[in-house]
Protein backbone atom coordinates (compact mmCIF):
# COMPACT_ATOMS: atom_id res chain seq x y z
CA UNK A 1 0.00 0.00 0.00
CA UNK A 2 1.13 3.05 -0.74
CA UNK A 3 1.17 6.42 1.07
CA UNK A 4 0.13 8.58 -2.68
CA UNK A 5 -2.81 10.69 -2.33
CA UNK A 6 -4.97 7.74 -2.67
CA UNK A 7 -4.45 4.50 -1.20
CA UNK A 8 -7.12 1.66 -1.76
CA UNK A 9 -8.02 -0.03 0.95
CA UNK A 10 -9.99 -4.04 1.33
CA UNK A 11 -11.74 -3.94 4.33
CA UNK A 12 -11.24 -7.56 5.74
CA UNK A 13 -13.80 -8.82 8.15
CA UNK A 14 -11.36 -11.61 9.48
CA UNK A 15 -7.75 -9.53 10.39
CA UNK A 16 -5.94 -11.43 12.62
CA UNK A 17 -2.87 -10.24 14.32
CA UNK A 18 -0.44 -12.39 16.13
CA UNK A 19 0.49 -12.29 20.10
CA UNK A 20 3.54 -10.30 18.83
CA UNK A 21 1.10 -7.80 16.87
CA UNK A 22 -1.28 -6.94 19.33
CA UNK A 23 2.00 -6.37 22.09
CA UNK A 24 3.65 -4.32 19.55
CA UNK A 25 0.11 -2.44 18.73
CA UNK A 26 -0.83 -1.68 22.12
CA UNK A 27 3.50 -1.47 23.61
CA UNK A 28 2.60 -3.81 25.91
CA UNK A 29 4.13 -7.45 27.27
CA UNK A 30 3.20 -10.80 26.86
CA UNK A 31 2.38 -11.26 30.39
CA UNK A 32 0.22 -8.66 30.22
CA UNK A 33 -1.96 -10.25 27.53
CA UNK A 34 -2.44 -13.49 29.44
CA UNK A 35 -2.98 -11.45 32.30
CA UNK A 36 -5.88 -9.91 30.45
CA UNK A 37 -6.60 -13.26 28.84
CA UNK A 38 -6.95 -14.89 32.42
CA UNK A 39 -9.23 -12.41 33.94
CA UNK A 40 -11.42 -13.37 30.93
CA UNK A 41 -10.81 -9.22 29.08
CA UNK A 42 -9.63 -10.95 25.77
CA UNK A 43 -11.12 -14.04 23.91
CA UNK A 44 -8.09 -14.66 21.18
CA UNK A 45 -9.20 -17.54 18.77
CA UNK A 46 -7.07 -20.58 19.22
CA UNK A 47 -6.37 -23.06 21.88
CA UNK A 48 -2.84 -22.46 23.14
CA UNK A 49 -0.67 -19.03 23.18
CA UNK A 50 1.46 -20.27 20.23
CA UNK A 51 -1.68 -20.08 18.26
CA UNK A 52 -3.90 -17.54 19.95
CA UNK A 53 -5.02 -14.85 17.17
CA UNK A 54 -6.50 -11.26 18.21
CA UNK A 55 -8.42 -9.13 16.33
CA UNK A 56 -8.44 -5.23 15.60
CA UNK A 57 -11.05 -4.90 18.07
CA UNK A 58 -9.21 -6.85 20.97
CA UNK A 59 -6.21 -3.76 20.12
CA UNK A 60 -9.24 -1.60 21.07
CA UNK A 61 -10.28 -2.68 23.80
CA UNK A 62 -6.49 -3.60 25.26
CA UNK A 63 -5.97 0.45 24.77
CA UNK A 64 -9.67 1.44 26.21
CA UNK A 65 -7.94 -0.76 29.62
CA UNK A 66 -5.06 1.01 29.50
CA UNK A 67 -5.95 5.02 28.79
CA UNK A 68 -8.72 4.22 32.13
CA UNK A 69 -5.79 3.04 34.07
CA UNK A 70 -3.52 5.68 33.25
CA UNK A 71 -5.74 8.57 32.92
CA UNK A 72 -8.40 7.62 36.13
CA UNK A 73 -5.51 5.69 38.28
CA UNK A 74 -7.91 2.44 38.16
CA UNK A 75 -6.34 -0.84 38.82
CA UNK A 76 -6.84 -3.54 36.51
CA UNK A 77 -9.90 -4.43 38.12
CA UNK A 78 -11.54 -1.28 37.67
CA UNK A 79 -10.64 -0.58 34.51
CA UNK A 80 -12.19 -3.85 33.20
CA UNK A 81 -15.38 -3.73 35.33
CA UNK A 82 -15.50 -0.20 33.10
CA UNK A 83 -15.10 -1.73 30.25
CA UNK A 84 -17.55 -4.22 30.99
CA UNK A 85 -19.96 -1.99 32.00
CA UNK A 86 -19.61 0.54 28.91
CA UNK A 87 -20.79 -2.48 26.82
CA UNK A 88 -23.19 -3.11 28.61
CA UNK A 89 -24.27 0.69 28.44
CA UNK A 90 -24.07 0.44 24.87
CA UNK A 91 -25.78 -2.83 24.42
CA UNK A 92 -28.82 -1.50 26.22
CA UNK A 93 -28.85 1.70 24.27
CA UNK A 94 -29.23 -0.56 21.00
CA UNK A 95 -32.51 -1.89 22.66
CA UNK A 96 -33.24 0.82 23.88
CA UNK A 97 -33.15 2.28 19.89
CA UNK A 98 -34.66 -0.74 18.53
CA UNK A 99 -37.63 0.37 21.47
CA UNK A 100 -37.47 3.64 20.94
CA UNK A 101 -38.33 3.06 16.85
CA UNK A 102 -41.87 1.36 18.29
CA UNK A 103 -42.52 4.09 20.26
CA UNK A 104 -41.90 6.71 17.10
CA UNK A 105 -44.41 4.50 14.62
CA UNK A 106 -46.66 4.80 17.29
CA UNK A 107 -46.26 8.85 17.28
CA UNK A 108 -46.17 8.88 13.48
CA UNK A 109 -49.87 7.37 13.03
CA UNK B 1 -1.29 32.08 21.49
CA UNK B 2 -3.71 32.22 24.80
CA UNK B 3 -2.72 32.15 28.19
CA UNK B 4 -4.64 29.04 29.90
CA UNK B 5 -5.53 29.53 33.55
CA UNK B 6 -4.82 25.81 34.88
CA UNK B 7 -6.41 27.25 38.16
CA UNK B 8 -9.44 27.87 36.81
CA UNK B 9 -9.47 24.96 34.39
CA UNK B 10 -9.32 22.79 37.14
CA UNK B 11 -11.75 24.82 39.45
CA UNK B 12 -9.37 24.90 42.36
CA UNK B 13 -7.90 28.26 44.15
CA UNK B 14 -3.99 28.99 43.70
CA UNK B 15 -3.05 27.98 46.85
CA UNK B 16 -4.81 24.41 46.51
CA UNK B 17 -3.10 21.74 47.98
CA UNK B 18 -1.39 18.99 45.97
CA UNK B 19 -4.52 16.59 47.31
CA UNK B 20 -7.21 18.74 46.65
CA UNK B 21 -5.69 19.35 43.12
CA UNK B 22 -5.08 15.54 42.52
CA UNK B 23 -9.37 15.21 43.98
CA UNK B 24 -10.68 17.53 41.44
CA UNK B 25 -8.88 16.36 38.99
CA UNK B 26 -9.73 12.59 39.45
CA UNK B 27 -13.58 13.83 39.62
CA UNK B 28 -13.14 16.07 36.34
CA UNK B 29 -11.20 13.17 34.47
CA UNK B 30 -14.04 10.80 35.43
CA UNK B 31 -16.50 13.38 34.00
CA UNK B 32 -14.44 14.05 30.85
CA UNK B 33 -12.49 10.72 30.05
CA UNK B 34 -13.17 10.63 26.26
CA UNK B 35 -14.41 6.55 26.52
CA UNK B 36 -17.05 7.32 29.42
CA UNK B 37 -18.45 10.65 28.98
CA UNK B 38 -21.27 11.81 26.89
CA UNK B 39 -20.41 15.21 27.66
CA UNK B 40 -20.44 17.64 24.54
CA UNK B 41 -16.67 18.36 23.52
CA UNK B 42 -15.47 15.76 25.78
CA UNK B 43 -12.17 14.95 24.20
CA UNK B 44 -11.28 18.88 24.43
CA UNK B 45 -12.32 19.39 28.21
CA UNK B 46 -10.36 15.95 28.80
CA UNK B 47 -7.25 17.23 26.98
CA UNK B 48 -7.78 20.84 29.07
CA UNK B 49 -7.83 18.98 32.44
CA UNK B 50 -5.01 16.84 31.91
CA UNK B 51 -2.88 19.48 30.48
CA UNK B 52 -3.78 21.79 33.26
CA UNK B 53 -3.05 18.59 36.00
CA UNK B 54 0.46 17.68 34.36
CA UNK B 55 1.45 21.35 35.44
CA UNK B 56 -0.55 21.85 38.86
CA UNK B 57 0.43 18.20 39.76
CA UNK B 58 4.22 18.65 39.78
CA UNK B 59 5.85 21.24 42.33
CA UNK B 60 8.63 22.51 39.70
CA UNK B 61 6.13 23.15 36.89
CA UNK B 62 3.40 24.63 39.66
CA UNK B 63 6.17 26.94 40.88
CA UNK B 64 7.33 28.09 37.37
CA UNK B 65 3.81 28.73 36.04
CA UNK B 66 3.02 30.36 39.37
CA UNK B 67 5.86 32.68 38.13
CA UNK B 68 3.88 34.12 35.57
CA UNK B 69 1.64 36.26 37.77
CA UNK B 70 -1.88 35.95 38.95
CA UNK B 71 -3.35 38.64 36.54
CA UNK B 72 -3.54 36.79 33.68
CA UNK B 73 -6.95 35.73 32.36
CA UNK B 74 -7.81 32.49 30.82
CA UNK B 75 -7.69 33.38 27.13
CA UNK B 76 -5.52 36.38 27.12
CA UNK B 77 -3.56 37.05 24.30
CA UNK B 78 0.09 35.25 26.10
CA UNK B 79 3.77 35.57 25.16
CA UNK B 80 6.76 34.17 27.23
CA UNK B 81 8.42 37.14 29.26
CA UNK B 82 11.50 37.74 27.40
CA UNK B 83 14.19 35.54 28.70
CA UNK B 84 11.67 32.78 29.69
CA UNK B 85 13.80 29.47 30.14
CA UNK B 86 11.01 27.73 31.48
CA UNK B 87 11.04 24.91 29.11
CA UNK B 88 14.96 23.82 30.40
CA UNK B 89 14.88 20.96 32.54
CA UNK B 90 10.56 19.59 32.06
CA UNK B 91 11.00 17.12 29.15
CA UNK B 92 10.30 13.78 30.92
CA UNK B 93 9.36 12.67 34.10
CA UNK B 94 5.70 12.31 33.12
CA UNK B 95 3.73 9.39 31.93
CA UNK B 96 1.38 11.09 29.89
CA UNK B 97 1.76 11.20 26.41
CA UNK B 98 0.17 14.55 24.90
CA UNK B 99 0.18 12.78 21.54
CA UNK B 100 -1.72 10.45 22.33
CA UNK B 101 -4.69 13.21 23.07
CA UNK B 102 -3.36 15.20 19.50
CA UNK B 103 -0.77 16.83 21.78
CA UNK B 104 -1.37 19.96 24.83
CA UNK B 105 -1.73 23.32 23.82
CA UNK B 106 1.06 26.11 22.31
CA UNK B 107 0.78 27.56 25.72
CA UNK B 108 2.06 24.67 27.30
CA UNK B 109 4.70 23.81 25.08
CA UNK B 110 5.70 27.58 25.12
CA UNK B 111 6.24 27.14 28.65
CA UNK B 112 7.20 23.85 29.47
CA UNK B 113 8.18 22.11 26.12
CA UNK B 114 7.84 19.04 24.76
CA UNK B 115 5.81 18.20 28.01
CA UNK B 116 5.98 13.92 27.15
CA UNK B 117 9.89 13.77 26.78
CA UNK B 118 10.53 17.22 23.94
CA UNK B 119 9.37 15.04 21.26
CA UNK B 120 7.69 17.44 19.05
CA UNK B 121 10.91 19.43 19.49
CA UNK B 122 13.72 16.79 18.87
CA UNK B 123 12.02 14.74 16.87
CA UNK B 124 9.54 16.68 13.96
CA UNK B 125 11.00 20.25 13.93
CA UNK B 126 14.38 19.17 14.52
CA UNK B 127 14.38 16.82 11.61
CA UNK B 128 17.94 14.57 10.95
CA UNK B 129 18.80 16.04 14.77
CA UNK B 130 16.89 13.72 16.21
CA UNK B 131 18.64 10.55 15.31
CA UNK B 132 20.52 8.81 17.91
CA UNK B 133 18.72 10.40 20.77
CA UNK B 134 15.92 8.36 20.49
CA UNK B 135 13.36 6.49 18.62
CA UNK B 136 9.44 7.00 18.90
CA UNK B 137 6.54 5.30 16.89
CA UNK B 138 4.53 7.63 15.24
CA UNK B 139 0.93 8.24 16.79
CA UNK B 140 -1.97 6.03 15.72
CA UNK B 141 -4.65 7.63 13.40
CA UNK B 142 -8.18 7.16 13.73
CA UNK B 143 -10.74 7.49 11.08
CA UNK B 144 -14.50 6.43 11.47
CA UNK B 145 -16.66 5.63 8.19
CA UNK B 146 -20.14 6.16 8.13
CA UNK B 147 -21.92 3.52 5.58
CA UNK B 148 -25.32 3.00 5.26
CA UNK B 149 -26.75 0.00 6.05
CA UNK B 150 -27.34 -1.09 2.37
CA UNK B 151 -23.98 -0.69 2.20
CA UNK B 152 -23.35 -2.70 4.79
CA UNK B 153 -25.74 -5.22 3.10
CA UNK B 154 -24.68 -4.93 -0.42
CA UNK B 155 -20.74 -3.73 -0.17
CA UNK B 156 -19.66 -1.09 -1.49
CA UNK B 157 -17.32 1.53 -1.85
CA UNK B 158 -16.58 4.62 0.22
CA UNK B 159 -13.92 7.12 -0.02
CA UNK B 160 -13.29 10.12 3.09
CA UNK B 161 -10.17 11.99 3.90
CA UNK B 162 -8.34 12.69 6.35
CA UNK B 163 -5.16 15.01 7.49
CA UNK B 164 -2.47 13.75 8.27
CA UNK B 165 1.00 14.70 9.51
CA UNK B 166 4.15 14.25 7.49
CA UNK B 167 7.79 14.81 7.40
CA UNK B 168 8.65 16.62 4.16
CA UNK B 169 12.29 16.32 2.32
CA UNK B 170 13.70 19.28 4.75
CA UNK B 171 12.17 17.19 8.03
CA UNK B 172 9.56 19.62 8.13
CA UNK B 173 5.94 18.38 9.85
CA UNK B 174 3.29 19.41 7.61
CA UNK B 175 -0.19 18.49 7.27
CA UNK B 176 -1.54 16.49 4.16
CA UNK B 177 -4.73 15.66 3.21
CA UNK B 178 -5.03 12.28 2.34
CA UNK B 179 -7.36 10.31 0.29
CA UNK B 180 -8.82 6.70 0.96
CA UNK B 181 -11.01 4.64 -1.00
CA UNK B 182 -12.40 1.52 1.09
CA UNK B 183 -14.28 -1.27 -0.14
CA UNK B 184 -16.16 -2.12 2.17
CA UNK B 185 -17.28 -6.52 1.70
CA UNK B 186 -20.76 -7.29 2.33
CA UNK B 187 -22.19 -8.23 5.50
CA UNK B 188 -19.74 -5.72 7.32
CA UNK B 189 -21.05 -5.18 11.12
CA UNK B 190 -21.38 -2.06 13.10
CA UNK B 191 -18.28 -1.19 15.39
CA UNK B 192 -15.98 -3.32 12.80
CA UNK B 193 -11.75 -2.30 13.00
CA UNK B 194 -9.35 -2.56 10.79
CA UNK B 195 -5.27 -2.00 11.42
CA UNK B 196 -3.65 -0.86 8.66
CA UNK B 197 0.11 -1.14 10.47
CA UNK B 198 2.45 1.79 9.83
CA UNK B 199 -0.43 3.51 7.78
CA UNK B 200 -0.58 6.38 10.58
CA UNK B 201 1.57 9.38 11.21
CA UNK B 202 5.35 9.21 10.92
CA UNK B 203 7.91 8.27 13.77
CA UNK B 204 10.41 10.17 14.98
CA UNK B 205 14.20 9.96 15.46
CA UNK B 206 13.86 6.82 12.82
CA UNK B 207 11.14 5.37 14.99
CA UNK B 208 8.29 3.51 12.49
CA UNK B 209 5.39 5.62 11.58
CA UNK B 210 1.90 4.45 14.09
CA UNK B 211 -1.06 2.44 12.63
CA UNK B 212 -3.65 3.96 11.28
CA UNK B 213 -7.08 2.21 12.27
CA UNK B 214 -10.69 2.30 10.41
CA UNK B 215 -13.66 1.73 12.27
CA UNK B 216 -17.22 0.78 10.27
CA UNK B 217 -20.45 3.32 11.90
CA UNK B 218 -23.75 1.51 10.08
CA UNK B 219 -25.83 4.59 10.21
CA UNK B 220 -29.56 4.24 11.42
CA UNK B 221 -31.71 3.48 8.93
CA UNK B 222 -35.32 4.99 8.73
CA UNK B 223 -36.74 1.59 8.94
CA UNK B 224 -34.40 -0.60 10.23
CA UNK B 225 -32.43 -1.06 13.52
CA UNK B 226 -29.16 -3.65 13.12
CA UNK B 227 -27.95 -5.29 16.13
CA UNK B 228 -25.03 -7.11 15.02
CA UNK B 229 -25.79 -9.29 12.27
CA UNK B 230 -29.70 -9.34 12.83
CA UNK B 231 -32.37 -6.62 11.59
CA UNK B 232 -35.26 -5.62 13.64
CA UNK B 233 -38.38 -3.61 11.50
CA UNK B 234 -41.33 -2.67 13.17
CA UNK B 235 -44.31 -3.72 11.01
CA UNK B 236 -47.56 -1.86 11.77
CA UNK B 237 -50.57 -4.36 11.98
CA UNK B 238 -54.38 -3.76 11.42
CA UNK B 239 -56.25 -5.60 14.66
CA UNK B 240 -58.07 -8.00 12.17
CA UNK B 241 -55.17 -9.23 10.43
CA UNK B 242 -53.58 -10.10 14.00
CA UNK B 243 -56.94 -11.60 14.91
CA UNK B 244 -57.82 -13.57 12.23
CA UNK B 245 -54.58 -13.83 10.78
CA UNK B 246 -53.18 -13.11 7.12
CA UNK B 247 -49.97 -12.91 4.20
CA UNK B 248 -48.40 -9.47 4.34
CA UNK B 249 -46.33 -8.09 2.28
CA UNK B 250 -42.76 -7.00 4.49
CA UNK B 251 -39.69 -5.37 3.11
CA UNK B 252 -36.27 -6.75 3.84
CA UNK B 253 -32.80 -5.28 2.16
CA UNK B 254 -32.80 -8.05 0.12
CA UNK B 255 -36.29 -6.74 -1.11
CA UNK B 256 -40.01 -7.75 -0.69
CA UNK B 257 -41.46 -10.87 1.14
CA UNK B 258 -44.60 -12.31 1.88
CA UNK B 259 -44.56 -13.27 5.84
CA UNK B 260 -47.57 -15.35 7.42
CA UNK B 261 -49.10 -13.41 10.38
CA UNK B 262 -50.87 -16.32 12.80
CA UNK B 263 -54.27 -16.54 13.41
CA UNK B 264 -54.68 -14.27 17.45
CA UNK B 265 -51.12 -12.51 17.09
CA UNK B 266 -50.56 -9.71 19.39
CA UNK B 267 -48.92 -6.83 19.77
CA UNK B 268 -45.17 -7.23 20.22
CA UNK B 269 -44.97 -10.31 18.88
CA UNK B 270 -41.65 -11.14 17.23
CA UNK B 271 -41.60 -12.93 14.04
CA UNK B 272 -37.97 -14.34 12.22
CA UNK B 273 -37.18 -14.03 9.09
CA UNK B 274 -34.18 -16.56 8.93
CA UNK B 275 -31.17 -15.43 6.52
CA UNK B 276 -32.78 -12.09 5.80
CA UNK B 277 -30.15 -10.08 8.31
CA UNK B 278 -26.40 -9.14 7.11
CA UNK B 279 -24.83 -11.96 5.15
CA UNK B 280 -21.98 -12.99 6.62
CA UNK B 281 -20.17 -16.52 7.71
CA UNK B 282 -20.99 -19.24 9.45
CA UNK B 283 -24.09 -18.14 8.58
CA UNK B 284 -26.13 -15.00 7.76
CA UNK B 285 -28.58 -13.30 9.99
CA UNK B 286 -31.88 -12.58 10.76
CA UNK B 287 -34.52 -10.09 10.18
CA UNK B 288 -37.17 -9.75 13.39
CA UNK B 289 -40.24 -8.69 12.64
CA UNK B 290 -42.09 -6.69 15.80
CA UNK B 291 -45.71 -6.79 14.85
CA UNK B 292 -47.38 -3.64 16.13
CA UNK B 293 -51.20 -3.46 16.06
CA UNK B 294 -52.52 -0.36 15.06
CA UNK B 295 -56.11 0.82 15.76
CA UNK B 296 -58.13 2.46 12.77
CA UNK B 297 -59.33 5.86 13.07
CA UNK B 298 -63.01 6.47 13.21
CA UNK B 299 -63.57 8.70 10.21
CA UNK B 300 -67.57 8.19 9.85
CA UNK B 301 -70.94 6.76 11.64
CA UNK B 302 -70.28 3.54 9.88
CA UNK B 303 -66.93 3.26 11.69
CA UNK B 304 -68.16 4.05 14.97
CA UNK B 305 -70.65 1.51 14.85
CA UNK B 306 -68.22 -0.68 13.95
CA UNK B 307 -66.40 0.01 17.21
CA UNK B 308 -69.78 0.10 19.28
CA UNK B 309 -70.47 -3.53 18.02
CA UNK B 310 -67.58 -4.88 19.20
CA UNK B 311 -67.53 -3.15 22.36
CA UNK B 312 -71.15 -4.81 23.06
CA UNK B 313 -70.64 -8.32 21.46
CA UNK B 314 -67.04 -9.10 22.57
CA UNK B 315 -66.47 -10.01 25.97
CA UNK B 316 -62.75 -8.43 26.70
CA UNK B 317 -60.91 -7.23 29.67
CA UNK B 318 -57.66 -6.62 28.94
CA UNK B 319 -57.19 -4.89 32.68
CA UNK B 320 -58.23 -8.68 34.23
CA UNK B 321 -54.78 -9.42 35.67
CA UNK B 322 -54.37 -6.19 37.25
CA UNK B 323 -56.82 -6.58 39.82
Amino acid sequence: MSRNDVTIINIETDQELTLDEICEACTITKDFVVELYDYGALDPKGISIEVWRFSPEHIQKVKTILRLQNDLDVNLSGALLAVDLMQQIEDMQNRIDILESQVDLHKKI
Amino acid sequence: MEYKDYYKILGVARDATPDQIKKTYRKLARKYHPDVSKEANAEDKFKEVQEAYEVLKDSKKREAYDTLGSNWQNGQDFRPPPGWGGSQGFSGGSNVNPEDLGGFSDFFESIFGGGGGGFRQEGFQGGGRGHGHFRQKGRDEHAKISISLEDAYLGGEKTIKMQVPEVDANGVMRQKVRTLKIKIPKGITSGKQMRLSNQGSPGAGGGPNGDLYLEINVAPHKLYNLQDRDIYLTLPITPWEAALGSKVKVPTLGGNVDLTIAKGSQGGGKLRLKGRGLPGSPAAGDQYVLLQIVNPPINNDADRELYEKMAKDIQFNPRESLF
